[in-house]
């Protein structure tokens, strides 16, 4: 069994997630694409990593979920921020940032 | 709140997991609609948009094993799919499964049923306080030692007077009395006994008090204790029954007692018992000398040996033999514990079977292990396949597990209902009532009657 190449730096696509929902809740395949398109591309989601994190959040009680018909007329799965993620989104994003500043720092140093 | 959602998820998961897959399915069938949309919109055919979006979307079937690892119950579920598998396979192969079960019933069924008879007669104590320090003392006759006889209660008074080896002596003997009551008379079973007795047995009032010894002396009021299912079963367990007279064989006896639920004589008489009344003798009375009709148990005092206490009782038993030979000369003396008086002729038999089942146990198991080994030769191309298909080893080993858990259950289910018929409901050598699934009671049929 192959494990899978880490697309992102393992824990922040559940912060992604988490912050894309706090925008407006989403289907999984709208969540994939918004998170390309704010970064231009940069990042790609695995699809597979993208269910099981969504999956695991909804466990966790962060998200919940619900199905709901789509402007197209399809029943979707639907993803929604808790108030426990919106805590979490708060608590993650202060540990990114303590995380990037530090890298930075380190890659500054002269 | 984060358990709560997580209990109702996992309970989800478990109970219906249908549901759960028929939901990812669709949520990922969505997901490549999508995709495919969004493509087909950028000017693909759709034939070319579906081909895209399925490779954008990766292989689904990992997609769908992540998303239940994520579940937290991948190890509920891979036991239930082994579990299923096993059985499927046991279907096919019905020689193996059937040998293999049938070989682990045989096994379990009869150590089971021996180790049933073992708890039963050796291991489960008397059901007395300290049951190993109750000795057992009869009057025998050396032309026939194997003939234990029971003892008299003016000898039984001179032991207890003379010997330091015991901390309580006791006899008792069973006695039907008629009870007069208001729907007519019936009759009750009773146990007529020393007060010395209850102290051996360990016996505790639950209201009133014990049998004292100032109720033997003659010409004091009679007195009745009740036992515990009596009290309850004819009075309902009435709380003010102390105090009350029945009418016992015409004459009244003043309820001073009842004893606690399980305090139950030896049952080496007809019957159980429901009161115990006071033995009305005057140990001084050398006409009782020969009356052996009751029998002794005695309470070891604490440090004091069973050997001991042979010792100086065989030199008591001298002493009285030449103060009473008329009655005393021809009779000899035995000890033996409780325990062994019960079960003493079955102890050897009963561990030797113990033995030779244990063997027949690992003959069994490793009759299995060559079973499951010629099996798994066989098998090398099927596991070859799983694992090129992708199971590591631990999921091989839970496969394997899974199997023997299979065999070992069912085999175990098989062997106990056969143990149950195997364990026999009596048996002329052993203790009665000591076998069976059933509440210890032990009564020796070859007991001597107390009447012969």
């Amino acid at each position: 069994m192959g494990r899978d190449k880490p697309d992102m730096i393992r824990g922040t696509l559940d912060m992604l997630i988490l912050k894309v929902l706090s925008l407006e809740p989403m289907h999984g395949w709208g969540v994939s694409e918004r998170i390309q398109q704010i970064s231009e591309d940069a990042l790609q989601v695995n699809q597979g990593s993208l269910y099981a994190s969504l999956h695991k959040l909804t466990r966790e009680g962060w998200i919940r979920s619900y199905w709901q018909v789509t402007e197209n007329n399809r029943r979707a799965r639907y993803y929604a921020l808790t108030r426990a993620g919106e805590r979490q989104l708060g608590l993650e994003r202060e540990h990114w940032e303590r995380l990037a500043s530090a890298v930075t720092r380190i890659l500054a140093a002269t | 709140m984060r358990w709560i959602s997580e209990i109702v998820f996992r309970l989800r998961a478990t109970l219906c997991p249908g549901r759960l897959e028929r939901e990812m399915d669709e949520e990922m069938a969505f997901h490549l609609e999508m995709e495919a949309r969004k493509l087909l919109q950028r000017g693909m055919t759709p034939e070319e948009a579906m081909k895209q979006a399925r490779r954008n979307f990766g292989e689904p079937m990992r997609h769908k094993e992540r998303a239940r690892e994520s579940w937290g119950i991948t190890m509920i579920m891979n036991l239930r799919n082994d579990v299923r598998l096993t059985l499927r396979s046991l279907r096919r192969n019905p020689v193996f499964a059937g040998v293999a079960i049938f070989t682990l019933a045989l096994g379990i069924g009869a150590n089971t049923a021996t180790f049933s008879v073992v708890n039963g007669v050796l291991l489960r104590s008397l059901p007395f306080p300290r049951a190993d320090r109750i000795v057992f003392l009869c009057e025998v006759r050396p032309d026939e030692a194997r003939n234990c006889h029971t003892a008299s209660p003016p000898n039984v008074a001179d032991w207890a007077n003379q010997s330091g080896s015991f901390e309580a002596l006791g006899v008792f003997r069973w006695w039907p009395f008629m009870l007069g009551t208001s729907e007519g008379s019936r009759s009750v079973a009773a146990t007529i006994a020393t007060p010395g007795l209850m102290d051996v047995l360990g016996f505790q009032p639950a209201l009133g008090r014990l049998l004292q010894p100032e109720d033997q002396a003659e010409g004091r009021r009679n007195v009745v204790v009740l036992s515990h299912d009596f009290w309850q079963s004819r009075f309902g367990g009435d709380p003010g029954i102390v105090g009350t007279t029945l009418d016992l064989d015409g004459s009244p006896f003043e309820v001073v007692g009842v004893l606690r639920e399980g305090n139950d004589p030896p049952s080496l008489q007809p019957g159980i018992t429901q009161i115990w009344t006071p033995l009305h003798i005057d140990p001084r009375d050398e006409r009782h000398r020969n009356w052996r009709g009751f029998y002794a148990l005695g309470r070891l005092a604490p440090g004091v040996s069973l050997s001991e206490a042979r010792q100086e009782m065989e030199s008591i038993r001298v002493g009285l033999a030449t103060q009473h030979p008329e009655t005393n000369a021809e009779w000899g003396l035995q000890l033996t514990t409780l325990q062994d008086r019960v079960v003493g002729g079955v102890r050897t038999t009963l561990l030797f079977f113990l033995g030779a089942v244990g063997l027949v146990l690992l003959i069994t198991c490793a009759n299995i292990a060559n079973l499951i080994l010629a099996r798994m030769s066989s098998r090398e191309r099927e596991l070859g396949i799983r694992a090129a298909l992708g199971a590591d080893a631990r999921r091989l080993a839970g496969l394997l597990l899974a199997e023997g858990l299979v065999l070992a259950s069912l085999g175990a289910g098989l062997g106990l209902l056969l143990a149950r018929f195997l364990i026999p409901s009596s048996s002329p050598w052993l203790p009665q009532g000591s076998l069976g699934w059933g509440r210890w009671n032990w009564t020796p049929r070859s007991w001597p009657s107390p009447w012969g």
